[in-house]
């Protein structure tokens, strides 16, 4: 989704809508809605107007096939939510991102692969020394 | 009785002087002390850190307050006379020169434009960044509708193959872990990665981060920017410490850390969303090699440094605040227009 933005967090039955498309691939409204609409209150209308609204942002396209709009999914759902936090980033600045965000690991140092095999090393041989073995440990 | 924009200026201009001290003396301290301050155990170093960012706001508001207290209770503490005694001595000068009880200077339109202006944009900023910090939070809810809550271990699962695990939220964090990054994790290392994003959570750090964004802006930009990767690092180690304990085994979660960034490495370049895991400096060597030593012993006596030196700093500038008001009576009128 190159250069797309989207414009705000999406709601419970837009992600439910996309998360159909993506699993089920190409379906209108009457599809989608046999679904979705099934056990709930959600009429015809309001997942028209959900498509709808997830075209205009740009999260689906559509095409004509007879008399009704064929959607599907312009965006992966990976892309969809890397570019969400890429957003984020964004957004926030480089630093204060960790406002917001606390990762497990930071990747900047990850670029040298001969820096991580240091650092393995060096616990392999601390564990030797506690007497446990070095080769216990995850690749 | 002068305008409300000129007390107003003589506040903020006492607050700046008294920001630039604390500043100063933050950096100093910083300085000198920073290659002792890495040998203090990680939860007490962030808090020592802390201390440092918030010496500008305090001695901004020492400043002020020592400027501004009644006469009364001030006189009481630290002058030993009355209010009539105090303002008996200028009865003449007391609307122009008196600082005691508010600025009643009469300063030149263009400084307090100046002021002003510098005043209003700082505010500008500052209301922009708390407005994005807000729309990125709503930015969350999104991942979070498209993740999968996991009850049993407390963290939403987001379909995603890049090997990612962060804990996010400003109130009521909460632990995020793509699937990528579960399905190479071992039962003991997933145990490892969510132990470290809950105790990030309970510490509420991503909270405090916002405080050392705000405090760090403050600071001259070069002091704050390594004072800031120090905090970040302390909080990070500070977790991976809690995890330590947690599973008793050190090195198995510096063993963790290496995979975790093994994985990432792994992975095709960096596209939009990876900006979010590696916000702050570089410090994965730093941590790994702190886990293969032994914790350094708590020095809970350090802990009331930070706090005895704030009380020590406060009580000065208000002590010290009828030596201020002469000091403006004897100066303020050399400078007057």
């Amino acid at each position: 989704m190159p250069g797309q933005v989207i414009t705000l967090p999406l709601g419970q039955l837009e992600i439910d809508v996309l998360e159909y498309l993506w699993s089920h691939g190409p379906a209108d409204v009457k599809s989608v809605h046999a679904v979705l609409g099934k056990g709930s209150r959600r009429s015809l209308n309001t997942v028209q107007s959900t498509l709808d609204r997830l075209f205009r942002k740009g999260l689906l396209s559509r095409e004509k096939v007879s008399r009704a709009f064929l959607y599907s999914p312009a965006v992966e759902r990976e892309t969809l939510l890397l570019d969400t936090m890429g957003q984020i980033a964004n957004q926030l600045g480089a630093r204060d991102t960790g406002a917001l965000m606390a990762s497990f690991v930071q990747r900047a140092e990850q670029d040298d692969p001969g820096n991580l095999d240091r650092l393995q090393q060096l616990i392999d041989e601390r564990r030797k020394r506690r007497g446990d073995g070095g080769d216990d440990h995850d690749e | 009785m002068n305008n409300v924009f000129d007390s107003l200026t003589v506040y903020l201009l006492l607050a700046a002087i008294g920001a630039g001290a604390g500043a100063f003396l933050s950096a100093g301290l910083y300085l000198s002390g920073s290659r002792r301050l890495k040998t203090c155990p990680p939860s007490l170093r962030q808090h020592l850190l802390l201390a440092l960012l918030a010496c500008p706001l305090l001695g901004a508001l020492a400043l002020v307050l020592s400027m501004s207290m009644p006469i009364a209770p001030a006189a009481a503490l630290f002058a030993g006379g009355a209010e009539a005694a105090h303002c008996g001595n200028h009865p003449t000068l007391h609307h122009a020169w008196c600082q005691w009880h508010a600025p009643q200077i009469v300063l030149p339109g263009w400084l307090t434009a100046l002021v002003s202006l510098i005043f209003t944009a700082w505010l500008g900023l500052a209301v922009r960044g708390v407005m994005r910090m807000l729309a990125a939070a709503r930015r969350l809810g999104l991942m979070r509708n498209m993740g999968r809550w996991q009850a049993d271990d407390g963290y939403w699962l987001l379909p995603l193959r890049r090997p990612l695990a962060f804990a996010a939220g400003l109130f009521g964090g909460q632990a995020f872990m793509s699937v990528g990054l579960r399905e190479h994790l071992s039962h003991e290392q997933l145990a490892i990665v969510l132990e470290h994003e809950h105790s990030h959570i309970r510490h509420r750090d991503m909270l405090t981060s916002v405080l050392v964004s705000f405090l760090a802006r403050l600071q001259a930009p070069r002091v704050a920017r390594r004072i800031r990767a120090d905090w970040a690092l302390a909080v990070e180690q500070r977790c991976d410490d809690t995890v330590a304990r947690t599973t008793g085994d050190r090195l198995a979660v510096a063993d963790c850390l290496v995979a975790v960034a093994r994985l990432q490495q792994d992975r095709e370049p960096a596209v939009a969303g990876d900006h979010a895991c590696h916000l702050l400096d570089d410090n994965l060597s730093a941590r790994v090699t702190a886990l293969l030593e032994e914790p350094p012993a708590p020095r809970r006596a350090l802990v009331f440094v930070p706090a005895g030196l704030t009380t020590a700093a406060v009580m000065a500038a208000l002590a010290s605040g009828p030596q201020m008001h002469r000091w403006a009576e004897l100066l303020l009128p050399l400078a007057a227009p």
